[in-house]
């Protein structure tokens, strides 16, 4: 326990929690509070060690068309968070990972950590301003800097932990912050004269790494480093907001020549430079503690220019050194000798390829409601992207298609290659984080592991995953490259609120009734053209939920939940997604410490797919349609605070009808314990 | 909305896009208070340990410097082990033993540094009668249920025992504990009563995971370069799971023992899988991609039934004469149903591999007698063991000993692979002296490629970690492996310990102390006879016979150690085959304090063995042997693990090689000396005697620091 005025502060604020009905002013008290909880938590100069433990066993048992082939994760694993406070006003944090599977007879004595958060991070000048260098979380605006994120309704409980420890080994938050390394500050004036605040920031990352051992495999393998500057400016004055945002990332050339010398095989790099300039514009009507209702508008333009280092040969007059042998009697003579000579030289050459320019901008009508029997949190946007816009900070979600996450290795044995027909429940609530030794079979991916003798080293252990989703930001050929995204998400902005080619409406509302907050109601719609593709995309969601424990008056939970999302595109690949769920989740019946979750979830996807007949090189296009089901439901009994334990059953069954008829089933069992310290 | 609060609200909720602000503010809440909640303190413990070793190797038959690998070694390293103990006064508590290693000679090399987390375990306590662990534990129930056998030295020098406890210790080795990964329920409840004491115990563990590994590499692979020899790699072609229980009630006051202990093992069938592996066909010399089992080793998947009772009666305690008497007997009775296979070979020559299922039981009968006294103690332990041939429980028979090359492994080549029968093993080297991470020279020094021509048989060209001792829980083929290539002079008698298979015999442990025990005497005696015959017309017998003396004038006198120690071991055995092997072990040490703190020793071993294979052929084999070590340093010493060392000291061997080939029959090179194999390659008529004499010694330097804190 840090001290004693953090104590009686938890002790106060344990009981405020119980509070019942939520206000605005009870929300803005909790939201203080919590603040100061974190000030006095942070503030203290010296060394918090934190993190969580989890051990136990992930059991994936899959059948496919009568084939069985199980998986087992057994393992205990451990984040750590490691606080160095130098003064009240900065704190150093590393994380690490450590894991350790049960057990490889050849393990013990190899298992490495994974340091995966370095960051320093600090406030100054009246904590009006910060700064972060390292790894550090950046948002400017929806269209320059920013992380789409899942928008997923009535998610049962079960499923939301699920999910959100998977995309935590990404160090995804469910926050719309672009992860990234570099330096990052931000100063605010606060109020000064007539403005109520006045900003400037400024950032630099580097977003990729060129690889420096191009013998070895890597999957981070990238061919020229990558960098970002980008700044914003504003103010906010009588309620106005104006911003202006600046994000230039582009390949140094450099690197790429670096690449290209040391590459024999590969003859070219495209090297990308993105920049984007927009300028927001917001009016608050109202702004109030209760509530909030503002205009927020962002115009940005693109330009993506593109150029490629190629590698090319021509003949040059050069000096060489040159050993000339004659023979004299009884002896060799050598002699070295610098000459004049026509070689064949390789050289680097660049040739501009792309450069195109595009715009993008949106309008949102901002509603946010706080009051004793209704609150809400809505926006009406308008949206209009032209179909060259480019920003891939801005465009980069943290989820775009599926992968086979469970049984990967024996369902492939078994000549599965699902490619968009893979299960999008699957990837998003499950995941495989593994200790491996390096050798040519882990280092390669697919069944072409290189031959080479370099690649053998057992010795080292490292950490491999199979996880979804992703914190890269990808540039648009690396996008393009994604092709189709799965229907199984939002295919009407699969790209956030920037996808290019796009003009329409979105309106998104969650809505909470009653006295206490019982009742729960979530609705989706979207109405969008691709101009450019001459395609039609419309999305509809709603949600509903309620606490028939709260509305009885009990003292337990029993939270009901339920949603149904569609997704539709006309012409094109014809692409359809439908999910439906349920949530069940009950604390308090039996036993205290005791709490049952359940949940369900249905996701249909349709479309077509292009088809190769092999015989006579035809092309077509065939249609596929897969059914999802993922029923998962188990207990948590809370051992000590921070501390559960869990076991979970789930039956995830696919059926896919295209190429071929499939059917998977994978009966999953979860029993673990999780230990926070 | 401003940006100011937009901004604002970013950061203090970092939430979805659409939350809601007071389930937002929930949320968040809860979340930031059960991690506020959850921090119950750090315990920081830990072992700090630094080893420097040069050792010089020298054979007077490599005069012509045939061999051009390094003739010294130098091992050197820093390293702690930090334990944390997370929450460690609660109900629920972490263990996390993060463990920092740094050599002393590559510090430009950023990647020698290993950090890396060798336990990882949570616990806790449900009352005071349920505790749990997750993760890493160790168990031990009985020698022939759960339990790790390793090998005995009779009145072990204090200047090699620290090297010993070292070298153990690394791996984490506590006493005859089996560690497993896993889960471990234990329900105890103790009544002074009739009932006495109630032990219910449940563990799962995983044993193997399936994997995919180098064959070629040292580790994981106790035969590298060997595919399809069964044993020889340690990756598993399936998950291998353990499920154990233990029931023990201790009625009257503790001094009756009911124990039962049901152990399943099986692999996991539906989790195999295949991988590509690039092999050159010999006949055609075409490389090409085949698809092969993970681990062409295991041939079927295995699964083991052990069922084990023990019974136990304690006269001293039932009479509460504890203190003063030992008067208690134990017996423990085990059967094993273990799925293995049979390779039967067709008369068109085709080859089978069919299940087979192998049936066998235990037997182990104990008895202790001592008494206490002021001035002396005497104590006899007897002990009688029936063991089947086909009995089979690899969580006791697993050794944690597995003699291997340490120093100088360099000179080894391909033969390192060969364990206890390389040229250049020494029984000392073996037991006394481990490197967590040694990088091997490539097979050629001056010139060469790192890359497809310089991998030997025993290892790539990659780091690797020399220790004879693991933690290891191994297959019956494993096991099988082990026991040809370990260390005949330790291992011969009950290689597998008690749990050993195919023995019948008793082993009797005579121990007299006097004065507190300041002069201390013991005297050993086991004789065993296979249970079965398993080859050949007779059975096989091993039996040892031995003792010792240890007197400590110094604590006796003026409370400082000044001990004597000295001890003689005769071992025997017979093999099956008429394979006849016997050696001798002497062991003479010296410990003195002075100053409180500083110390002196010196410590002597000496081993005489012969091997007597009796078959007529043209092989040139190892037939006799003579190893000393002698260690003398200076210490300075603050606890029993805890001290700061320094010391020199001589491996030396004499080994001779002998062939029964007639006349004029060319000689047949098995695992000679690589410099000596290549001489007599190269001029094969001039050797045409059928003895060969090889010596070689090490000269060893070494500093140890060892610390627990």
């Amino acid at each position: 326990m840090k001290n004693l005025a953090l104590k009686s502060l938890l002790l106060t604020s344990t009981l405020f929690v119980g509070a019942f009905a939520l206000t605005d002013s009870a929300i803005t008290q909790r939201n203080s509070l919590l603040q100061n909880i974190r000030e006095m938590d942070f503030s203290n100069p010296g060394v918090l060690f934190t993190g969580e433990m989890y051990g136990g066993a992930n059991v994936s048992n899959a059948e496919l068309n009568s084939n069985k082939t199980a998986e087992n994760q057994a393992y205990t694993e451990a984040k750590f968070i490691l606080q160095a406070r130098p003064t009240a006003e900065s704190y150093a944090q590393v994380q690490f990972r450590a894991h350790k599977d049960w057990q490889k007879a050849y393990e013990e004595g190899f298992n490495p950590v994974l340091f995966d958060w370095w960051s320093y991070n600090g406030k100054f000048v009246n904590d009006k301003s910060n700064f972060a260098i390292g790894d550090m979380r950046v948002h400017y605006s929806p269209l320059t800097i920013a992380t789409p994120t899942l928008d997923i309704i009535q998610e049962a409980e079960i499923f939301t932990q699920r999910r959100e420890r998977a995309m935590d080994y990404r160090h995804l938050d469910n926050s719309n912050r672009r992860l990234m390394q570099g330096v990052n500050f931000e100063l605010n004036s606060g109020k000064v004269s007539a403005f109520d605040n006045l900003f400037w920031q400024g950032t630099i990352s580097r977003l990729r790494n060129q690889a420096k051992k191009h013998d070895q495999y890597f999957y981070d393998f990238h061919s020229a480093d990558r960098y970002l500057v980008a700044t914003r400016a504003g103010l906010d004055l009588f309620g106005v907001g104006l911003a202006a945002n600046v994000v230039y990332s582009f390949n140094r050339d450099r690197s790429a020549e670096n690449f290209l010398n040391g590459m024999l095989n590969v003859d070219e790099v495209l090297l990308e430079n993105n920049l984007v300039t927009s300028g927001e514009l917001s009016y608050s009507f109202i702004n109030s503690n209760t509530l909030n209702l503002s205009l927020n508008s962002e115009f940005a333009w693109s330009n993506y220019k593109t150029n490629l280092l190629f590698r090319d040969y021509e003949f040059n007059d050069v000096l060489v050194m040159e050993t000339i042998k004659r023979e004299q009697v009884g002896e060799d003579l050598t002699l070295h000798a610098i000459v004049n000579k026509r070689v064949r030289q390789r050289t680097l050459n660049f040739k501009d390829m792309d450069n195109y320019n595009g715009k993008a901008f949106n309008v949102n009508l901002d509603l946010s409601a706080v009051q004793k029997n209704f609150e809400t949190e809505s926006k009406l946007s308008y949206i209009q992207n032209h179909q060259r816009f480019e920003s891939e900070m801005a465009l980069s979600p943290v989820y775009l298609n599926p992968i086979t996450v469970l049984n990967s290795k024996g369902l492939n044995q078994m000549g599965v290659a699902l490619g968009q027909m893979r299960g999008n429940l699957e990837s998003m609530y499950n995941y495989i984080y593994q200790t491996q030794p390096l050798n040519r079979h882990t280092l390669v991916s697919g069944d072409n592991p290189a031959p080479d003798n370099q690649l053998m080293n057992n010795f080292k252990m490292d950490h491999f995953t199979r996880n979804a989703y992703t914190n890269v930001p990808l540039t648009r050929a690396e996008r393009m490259e994604l092709g189709e995204i799965d229907p199984g998400m939002d295919i009407a902005l699969p790209y956030g609120v920037g996808t290019p080619d796009r003009r329409g409406a979105v309106l998104t509302s969650d809505l909470l009734f009653l006295n206490n907050k019982a009742l729960e109601a979530n609705v989706r719609f979207s109405f969008l053209q691709a101009p450019k593709a001459d395609q039609n995309y419309l999305t509809a969601g709603l949600g509903l939920g309620f606490d028939l424990g709260a509305l009885l008056g009990w003292k337990q939970q029993l939270k009901l939940s339920g949603a149904f999302e569609m997704t539709d595109e006309t012409k094109g690949s014809e692409r359809k997604g439908q999910r439906i769920a349920f949530g069940i989740d009950e604390k308090g019946f039996g036993a205290s410490r005791l709490s049952v979750h359940a949940g369900f979830q249905r996701m249909t996807k349709e479309g077509k797919l292009p088809f190769i007949n092999v015989e006579d090189g035809s092309i077509s296009t065939i249609n596929y349609k897969t059914v999802e089901d993922f029923v998962l439901v188990g207990p948590a009994f809370e051992l000590a605070r921070g501390t559960k334990l869990i076991a979970q059953y789930g039956l995830l069954t696919q059926s896919i009808n295209g190429i071929a008829d499939l059917k998977i089933n994978r009966h999953i069992a979860m029993g673990e314990i999780q230990m926070k310290f | 909305m401003n940006f100011k609060v937009k901004t604002l609200l970013t950061l203090l909720l970092a939430t979805s896009l659409w939350a809601l602000p007071s389930q937002t503010s929930l949320a968040e809440f809860e979340k930031e208070l059960e991690s506020i909640e959850s921090r119950r303190g750090l315990l920081i413990k830990g072992n700090i340990k630094s080893v420097y070793a040069r050792s010089a190797f020298e054979a007077p038959a490599d005069s012509l410097r045939l061999s051009t690998t390094p003739d010294n070694e130098r091992i050197g390293f820093a390293q702690m082990d930090v334990s944390f103990g997370l929450r460690p006064w609660e109900n629920t508590r972490g263990v996390m033993v993060m463990r920092l290693n740094s050599g002393y000679q590559d510090f430009f090399n950023a990647g020698a540094k290993m950090v890396s987390i060798p336990w990882l375990s949570m616990e806790g306590q449900v009352k005071d009668f349920l505790y749990w662990t997750v993760g890493d534990f160790r168990q031990a129930y009985g020698p022939l249920s759960l339990f790790s056998p390793d090998v005995e030295v009779l009145y072990e020098p204090e200047i090699f025992r620290r090297n010993r406890y070292m070298a153990r210790d690394q791996v984490f080795l506590d006493g005859n504990q089996r560690n497993l990964q896993g889960a471990n329920l234990q329900f105890r409840k103790a009544s002074a009563g009739f009932l006495g004491e109630i032990r219910a115990e449940a563990l799962v563990a995983r044993l193997r995971r399936i994997g995919e590994l180098d064959v070629s590499g040292h580790t994981g692979n106790i035969f590298p370069s060997s595919l399809g020899l069964p044993g020889a790699s340690q990756a598993a072609g399936m998950d291998k799971w353990l499920y154990g229980g233990n029931l023990e009630w201790l009625p009257l006051r503790q001094s009756i023992m009911l124990g039962f202990t049901p152990l399943y093992i099986h692999d996991q069938q539906n989790t195999s899988t295949t991988v590509h592996r690039y092999i050159t066909d010999p006949l055609t010399m075409v490389s090409e991609w085949y698809e092969q089992e993970i681990n062409p080793g295991v041939l079927v998947p295995e699964k083991a039934m052990i069922l084990n009772g023990r019974l136990g009666f304690d006269l001293s305690r039932l009479l509460s004469l504890d203190s003063t008497l030992t008067a208690n007997v134990v017996a423990e009775y085990a059967l094993s149903e273990d799925d293995h296979y049979d390779i039967n070979v067709d008369e068109d020559g085709s080859v089978a591999v069919v299940p087979n299922k192998l049936k066998g039981s235990a037997l182990l009968a104990s008895l202790n007698l001592g008494y206490k006294h002021s001035v002396f103690n005497v104590n006899l332990g007897a002990k009688y063991l029936m063991n089947d041939k086909n009995w089979f429980n690899p969580l006791a028979q697993s050794p944690s000993f597995y003699g291997q090359r340490v120093l100088n492994s360099d000179k080894d080549l391909g033969q390192m692979r060969l364990a206890s029968k390389s040229p250049f093993y020494s029984t000392f080297d073996a037991l006394y002296h481990y490197s967590p991470k040694f990088i091997p020279a490539p097979s050629v020094v001056i010139g060469s490629d790192p890359t497809l021509e310089d991998q030997t048989e025993s290892y790539n060209i990659a780091p690797l970690n020399k220790n004879s001792y693991s933690t290891r829980v191994y297959t019956r083929d494993e096991i099988n492996l082990i026991n040809s290539y370990n260390d005949m002079n330790l291992t011969s008698v009950l290689p597998n310990g008690l749990a050993t298979a195919n023995r019948q015999g008793v082993r009797a442990l005579l121990d007299l102390g006097f004065i507190n025990n300041h002069i201390n005497g013991q005297v050993l005696f086991s004789n065993y006879a296979e249970k079965s015959l398993s080859l050949g017309t007779s059975k096989g017998k091993f039996g040892e016979i031995g003792g010792g003396l240890s007197i400590d004038v110094g604590s006796w006198l003026w409370n400082l150690p000044l001990a004597l120690s000295g001890s003689y071991k005769q071992t025997k055995a017979d093999y099956p085959g008429n394979v006849k092997h016997s050696s001798s072990f002497i062991n003479a040490g010296l410990y003195a304090k002075y100053h409180s703190r500083f110390g002196v020793s010196f410590g002597l071993q000496m081993i005489d063995s012969e091997v007597d294979y009796a078959i007529d052929g043209p092989f040139l084999r190892l037939n006799k042997s003579e190893q000393m070590q002698w260690r003398a340093g200076l210490d300075y010493s603050l606890a029993k693990n805890t001290w700061v060392a320094l010391n020199y000291g001589v491996i030396n061997a004499e080994n001779l090689y002998q062939s029964q080939a007639s006349v004029g029959e060319s000689l047949q090179l098995d695992a000679l000396p690589n410099y000596m194999a290549t001489a007599i390659e190269a001029n094969p008529e001039s050797y045409t005697s059928k003895k060969l004499n090889h010596k070689f010694d090490r000269a060893i330097i070494e500093a140890t620091i060892n610390a627990d804190f």
